[in-house]
């Protein structure tokens, strides 16, 4: 591969910029700041990337234009533009664009091929270089170059410097010793902290233990101390009771020892002083109300005395009752008296005054024997009834009777009226008709010559038709001849023409044949042809007129027949007409008088006829109503007859009632002209006179009746006077007399109940008071007193020591409850022992106590809960188990790293081994060529460069056989002894890859003249495989590499 | 006789460590950390359940070194369900939790009966007035026990039914020969119905026949990778006439488990990572309701060999897989580490002579452990295997580990150098 042209965009200094080059040996020669480096590192650039922003070997253009540009590279007869375009945006190493010579793209990824695969780094230090490269081979790992010096003849695949160094780095990637990064050293220092953790957690479950029997031990500790507590406050509580007991105990022993000095009062009646003062006072109370009382009843006593007659009226108190009693009716009788002999008075007067009424005669004695007018009045209205009743029938039946005369008189009437009626009519219907024949033959004949006229008109009718049908029959019979004239006409036609036809083919015939004996022969053919249809014609028409012939002669038979039946019928008819004709006048002789009436005739007995008819309806109803009127005539007759009859009948019966009547009257004493009702009147006053009479009898006897009572009861009031010696009083004052006794009487009694009384009262008072007395007694009695002075002494000391017993009483209740379960004994004998300064310091005392234990639980309480609060916290820590599971993953991933490492190590190890023989056994080549080049370069001074075994170092060999390390080495020379083995190792990159240019920048300035020459030839001889772009400021150094030959193209800048 | 029936369960390790699990999340890591509680607690329930007569625990109930508080109050309340119940639990320790390391900080409940370490008892079982069996046991007084204690045992002719309560290693199985060491032939040589035994993790019966059974119940819940698939108790059923029978029933909080994936027909990283769901999900239809952790081993030869030497690579694929686990509060099968045991396709012969300096490499690869080989080798691991810290605190490699590795190193750096190489 060789690079043609170089094509700058922009970069550093340079800028749009084109080089062509050659495919061998390219001097670029310019002086200081020309630009050579900014193009050696162009070519590196685009080859390999921009090296990263900000570095100074970026090159950024300095005027602006695009970073960047191409090479066109040559592979043989390839060539491929290789762009690579910088910019702010995208990847700093720059975009790639290769294009081959057919325009195909391609991206970065085709550059290794192009390159032969040579890594960045072992382009810059072995194909393009410059002389601080040169100088410092050192840039290129110490291992690759010697992996490259020392594999050069070892064939493997993959380098075997590669693949020692791709095993030695997994190895130190897994474990390096005093590394502390890879996977395996930092392993084994988690494994170590790990395994510390877990150590410091080993403790554990001794502590745990230890927690557990501490803290049993510290509960066991507190149960005692809880128990001693427990005693020490219940003493502490007994001894607060007693101090609380102190006081009551001493008040308690005071009261005992007062109750011992008391006199003895031991028994006393029950609120004995209260009932004491209320029976004295009670005693007083009752002396002075007796006293009271007794003064009350003597003045009762003495008005008792002062009243007259008491005693008598005492002893008639019954009779003095009755009569006061009595009193107000007799005062009621006295006025009735009064008032009864005026209604007698008044009677009197109106017994006169009815009498007088009844006329002269009359007279109380003559009425009185009259006591049965009320039966008389009945019989006479009874009387009066029936003359009443009889009256009616007579005046009823005289009014029918003069009905039916009415009607009699009316039937006679209407029969004359219709009888005149029917006269009239018959005269009218006679008038209308003189002829002899009556009605109903005139009608029937009339009819007759009706229906017969119109029969003649149809037979006429059917004559008529019959006539037209038979000139109809006899006109086609005419029409039908014995043989057709037509058929022979048409046949003879048609033959003929046939004929001519026939003659005028011969004559064509004839003349084509002379002519053209072809169209003649052909006219022949169409002569032949016709005269055969003329042939077939002919016979066809004989057939048809046979057969019509034969039809026409049935046809006219048939119409022969039927004529025949038409003339016969014919004549039928012509009869019949005759006949009915016939009928038809000798109806006409009767209807009209002759045989042949005309129309109008007609119409007219046709009128007449009708009206006749009418009449003669009517006429029949008059006859019928007529019958009628007579027959109604008779009836009214015979009813008239019947009424008088009845009427003579009701007046006789009335007469005989009259007499009756006026017989009874003289019976009965009465004016015989009286009528019934007359006859009442007078009853009727003779019964009020009667009336009278008797009410006046009443009254008297009502009076007499009064003045017996009045009298009766003065008597006895009398009486009782008498006994007191009095004046017998009138029934006038015989009233007031009886109030006096009655007032008298009332007034003793109440006296006599009062004094009574009174005296019921003192008794019971002495009584009450005596019982006073006796209570009194006996409560002294009680008391062992001897009067009520005595009595209220003994209560007062009774009182005084039922408190005190109360009060002791009181205190012992008191201190029982104190002293609670261990009760009144036990506290008093407590209490007994000691005194009030005692109980304060032994409260005092075992306070201090309590407080003690008190807080010495509370201590052991809160390690208890420390202490399983540690022990619950062990208990659920899974931090060592977590610590082992970690531990033992590490462990097994580390052992498994282990192996790998040893495995790696231990391949490692065999191809290193391998190696060692291999390079024991075969020189590399790469050194050979080192040593001839710069055997070369030095004009045979060095002969050889070698690498000893087993030490990666390089050595050389003088020609007089000294052996020199690189250090010995003058610096032009250790400059020539690294550019021969970069010629070395590109020869042998170029044997194993491809053939890639070398670029160098002045890398010969340290070189003597001869040393220079030599080594441009040396160069010379390299461009002839590679191409050489080799920059230079010295244009001897541009010369020695041209060489006397000039070879080589050189570019100034 | 009266039937009964008793659980026989040993190796709970409480508080051991979880070895070979990696780095998890804090979800995963707090569902480990309690499996073996909740596989105890598991055991508890089924004693309820099935109404047991009593329960037998062989030894390792606990680590003595690690045992936590919170662990051992755990096992106290569950054994107080018990007590609560009736069921009375006969325990023996072993060399986890012998005697004289008396690291049971909490007083043990009432209904647990432990065995001492002085010389071989015998407790009759008796339950309303009637004896059921007798249980002759011995705990370890120390870690190691070299005696063989079921040489003490002796049960009374007189018992209906005799149990040995044993922490031993039978015929080799569990390791050294310090944990007891006995073997199948004289146990079953012994006057004994049922040897519970404990110790191997591994559940397995023995011996059986109509007289006899000789069980290891196993951990009752795995505790690292290796003690893969279901663990748990035997629930025994002995009948009227004295016959045994057990069932073993799994308690397992987490199961372990490994998938092998070959990548033998395997072309991409696709295919790969579809296959190993596949077998994942496998695994949750074998194991519902429980949590998973399964190890994926890849072998076979196979083009994807290379990519899965790159450590990347496979936590990428462990990173993929893991996205099924969301929770770990219910069943889960999570993929906790892939082992690559695959090899690439490469023609020895070819190589070598392709390459002269791979014909080297092999020849010198393939020397017998020579001493120089060894000497330079033991020289490149020092920095680290006699780091004073990794010597603490790391196992120490085993000469098989060391040969193995050797192996795969060798692999690895033909590999290498072959690079993309076919």
């Amino acid at each position: 591969m060789w690079i043609r042209e170089i094509d700058i965009e922009g970069f550093g200094t340079w800028a749009r910029q084109r080089f062509q080059l050659e495919p061998d040996l390219n001097i670029i020669l310019g002086p200081n700041e020309a630009g050579k480096s900014t193009l050696l590192h162009f070519i590196r650039s685009v080859l390999f990337g921009f090296e990263r922003r900000g570095q100074a070997s970026r090159y950024e253009p300095l005027s602006g234009e695009t970073h960047g540009g191409r090479v066109l590279l040559q592979l043989d007869n390839d060539s491929y533009v290789v762009e690579r375009i910088g910019g702010v945006s995208g990847p700093s190493s720059g975009r790639v664009t290769i294009v081959d010579s057919q325009g195909a793209r391609f991206g970065e990824e085709m550059l290794p091929n192009l390159l032969g695969g040579v890594t960045k780094e072992l382009f810059y230090s072995i194909f393009a270089f410059g002389l601080w490269e040169l100088e410092q081979l050192d840039s290129l790992s110490r291992a690759e170059v010697n992996g490259i010096i020392f594999s050069a003849g070892i064939d493997t695949p993959v380098p075997i410097v590669q693949v020692e160094q791709a095993l030695q780095k997994e190895a130190d990637e897994l474990f390096r010793k005093g590394a502390s990064k890879p996977v395996i050293n930092q392993g084994l220092l988690k494994l170590e902290e790990l395994y510390q953790e877990i150590q410091d957690l080993a403790n554990q479950p001794r502590e745990y233990r230890e927690a557990v029997r501490e803290r049993d031990n510290l509960l066991a500790d507190i149960e005692t101390t809880v128990r001693q507590l427990r005693s020490l406050r219940s003493g502490l509580a007994w001894a607060y009771t007693l101090a609380s007991a102190w006081e009551t105990w001493q008040a308690w022993q005071k009261v005992r020892v007062e109750l011992e000095n008391f006199p003895a009062v031991e028994s006393f009646p029950v609120q004995g002083e209260m009932r004491l003062e209320e029976l004295l006072q009670r005693l007083a109370e009752q002396k002075t109300s007796l006293q009271q009382q007794e003064a009350l009843l003597a003045e009762r006593e003495g008005l008792l005395a002062e009243i007259p007659h008491g005693m008598i009226l005492a002893e008639h108190r019954t009779e003095v009752l009755d009569l006061a009693e009595r009193r107000s009716a007799f005062l009621q009788n006295m006025d009735r008296c009064k008032k009864q002999a005026g209604k007698v008075a008044e009677c009197r007067k109106t017994v006169e005054q009815r009498l007088a009424a009844l006329g002269n005669g009359w007279t109380q004695e003559r009425v009185q024997a009259m006591q049965s007018g009320l039966e008389m009045k009945e019989t006479v209205r009874s009387m009066k009834a029936r003359l009443q009743e009889l009256e009616e029938p007579v005046r009823s039946r005289k009014v029918r009777l003069q009905e039916a005369a009415a009607k009699v008189q009316e039937s006679i009437e209407q029969v004359t009226n219709l009888e005149k009626k029917i006269r009239s009519l018959s005269e009218r219907i006679h008038s209308l008709n003189p002829s002899t024949y009556d009605y109903e033959d005139r009608r029937k004949a009339f009819n007759k010559f009706r229906s017969s006229s119109e029969e003649i008109r149809t037979l006429e009718a059917q004559r008529d038709h019959l006539r037209e049908s038979i000139a109809a029959l006899e006109h086609q019979m005419s029409g039908l001849p014995l043989e057709s004239l037509f058929g022979t006409r048409f046949q003879r036609q048609l033959m003929g023409l046939v004929g001519f036809g026939i003659a005028v083919l011969l004559m064509a015939a004839l003349l084509g044949f002379l002519n053209y004996r072809s169209s003649g022969l052909a006219l022949g053919a169409v002569g032949g042809t016709l005269a055969f249809i003329g042939l077939g014609m002919r016979v066809l028409l004989n057939g048809q007129t046979r057969q019509e012939r034969q039809r026409l002669q049935n046809k006219r038979k048939e119409v022969e027949t039927q004529l025949q039946e038409r003339k016969s019928d014919y004549q039928v008819v012509v009869m019949k007409i005759e006949k009915v004709q016939g009928k038809a006048a000798s109806a006409a002789t009767i209807c009209f008088g002759h045989s042949e009436p005309a129309d109008e005739e007609i119409w007219t007995c046709q009128q007449a006829l009708d009206e006749e008819k009418q009449l003669r309806t009517r006429l029949q109803i008059l006859q019928d109503e007529l019958d009628g009127a007579r027959e109604k005539r008779e009836k009214a007759e015979e009813e008239r007859k019947r009424a008088e009859t009845q009427v003579f009948e009701a007046e006789r019966t009335m007469a005989d009632a009259l007499d009756q009547w006026k017989s009874w009257l003289t019976d009965h004493g009465l004016a015989a002209n009286l009528t019934p009702d007359g006859a009442l009147e007078v009853l009727d006053g003779v019964m009020s006179a009667l009336d009278a009479v008797r009410k006046c009898e009443e009254e008297e006897t009502a009076q007499s009746v009064l003045e017996e009572q009045i009298d009766a009861y003065c008597r006895r009031v009398n009486r009782l006077r008498e006994l007191f010696g009095e004046n017998p009083v009138s029934p006038d004052s015989a009233a007031e007399a009886v109030f006096d006794l009655k007032s008298a009487l009332e007034e003793y009694e109440k006296l006599f109940t009062e004094v009574k009384k009174q005296r019921d009262t003192v008794s019971a008072l002495r009584e009450q008071l005596q019982a006073t007395e006796g209570a009194l007694a006996h409560l002294l009695q009680q008391a062992g007193a001897e009067d009520a002075e005595d009595f209220r002494r003994l209560a007062a000391i009774y009182m005084e020591r039922q408190k005190l017993q109360r009060d002791l009483r009181e205190l012992e209740v008191e201190l029982s409850s104190r002293g609670a379960e261990r009760g009144f004994e036990a506290i008093c004998h407590d209490l007994e022992q000691t005194n009030a300064e005692m109980l304060e310091e032994r409260i005092k005392a075992l306070r201090e106590q309590e407080a003690e234990l008190e807080e010495m639980v509370a201590q052991q309480r809160t390690r208890v809960g420390e202490l399983n609060q540690k022990i619950a916290s062990l208990e659920q820590d899974q931090r060592r188990s977590s610590l082992h599971f970690a531990y033992d993953t590490l462990q097994g991933e580390m052992n498994e790293a282990s192996r790998r490492w040893a495995k790696l190590v231990m391949a490692k190890e065999l191809v290193a081994m391998t190696r060692q023989r291999y390079e024991k056994t075969r020189q590399p080549e790469v050194l050979r060529e080192a040593s001839s080049f710069f055997f070369q370069m030095t004009a045979g001074r060095y002969q050889r460069v070698f690498a000893p075994l087993g030490e990666q170092v390089i050595r050389v060999e003088t020609a007089d056989r000294r052996y020199l390390t690189v250090e010995q080495l003058s610096r032009g020379t250790v400059e020539q002894l690294y550019l021969a083995m970069r010629f070395a190792l590109i020869q042998e990159f170029a044997r194993r890859s491809v053939i890639l240019p070398v670029i160098m920048d002045d890398i010969l300035v340290d070189f003597d003249p001869v040393r220079l020459d030599r080594t441009a030839a040396v160069i010379r001889e390299m461009a002839r495989k590679h191409q050489v772009l080799f920059f230079s400021c010295h244009p001897h150094v541009a010369a020695a590499l041209l060489g006397s030959g000039q070879q080589g193209k050189l570019i100034e800048l | 006789m009266r039937a009964f029936k008793f659980v026989h369960g040993a190796d709970l390790h409480l508080d051991s460590a979880f070895s070979g699990v990696g780095r998890v999340s804090e979800d995963l890591q707090k569902r480990l950390r309690s499996a073996v509680l909740t596989a105890f607690a598991k055991m508890v329930d089924l004693c309820l359940e099935e109404r047991v007569d009593f329960v037998l625990l062989a030894g390792d109930i606990y680590d003595s070194n690690r045992t936590t508080l919170w662990s051992q109050r755990f096992l106290r309340e569950q054994l107080l369900r018990l007590a609560n119940a009736g069921i009375f639990v006969y325990m023996i320790h072993g060399n986890h939790d012998p005697m004289s390391e008396q690291s049971f900080d909490l007083a043990w409940p009432d209904n647990v009966v432990r065995f001492g370490s002085e010389c071989a008892e015998s407790v009759a079982l008796v339950k309303d007035g009637v004896e059921l069996a007798q249980i002759v046991g011995m705990s370890y007084r120390n870690a190691d026990e070299p005696q063989d204690l079921s040489a003490l045992y002796s049960p009374s002719s007189q018992a209906p039914y005799t149990i040995g309560l044993l922490h031993a290693s039978v015929d080799g199985l569990g390791g050294q020969d310090n944990y007891s060491p006995t073997s199948l032939a004289q146990l079953v040589a012994k006057p004994f119905n049922y040897w519970a035994l404990g110790h191997v993790h591994k559940p397995q019966i023995l011996f059986q026949d109509a007289h006899c059974t000789v069980a290891y119940s196993g951990s009752m819940q795995g505790l690292s990778p290796v003690e893969n698939g279901p663990r748990g108790v035997f629930l025994v059923s002995v009948d009227a006439n004295g016959q045994t029978t057990s069932e073993f029933v799994s308690l397992a909080d987490v199961i372990w488990e490994t998938i092998q994936v070959s990548i033998a027909d395997l072309s991409s990283m696709e295919g790969l990572l579809d296959t190993i769901e596949d077998r994942l999900d496998d695994l949750s239809e074998n194991y519902l309701g429980s949590g998973v952790m399964a190890t994926i081993q890849l072998v076979g030869r196979g083009g994807l060999h290379s990519a899965l030497q790159q450590s990347e690579v496979l936590a990428e694929i462990l990173e993929s897989l893991r996205g099924r686990c969301s929770s770990f509060s219910r069943e889960f099968v999570y993929p906790h580490r892939i082992l690559v045991s695959t090899r690439r396709n490469i023609d020895l012969d070819r190589v070598s002579q392709s390459y002269p300096f791979m014909g080297e490499f092999l020849e010198v690869a393939s020397q017998a452990p020579s001493s120089e080989l060894k000497g330079r080798l033991a020289e490149a691991l020092k920095p680290l295997f006699c780091h004073p810290k990794a010597r603490r605190y790391l196992t120490h490699l085993t000469d098989g580990e060391l040969s193995s590795l050797l192996e795969e190193a060798k692999l690895l750096a033909l590999d290498m150098m072959l690079g993309e190489e076919q």
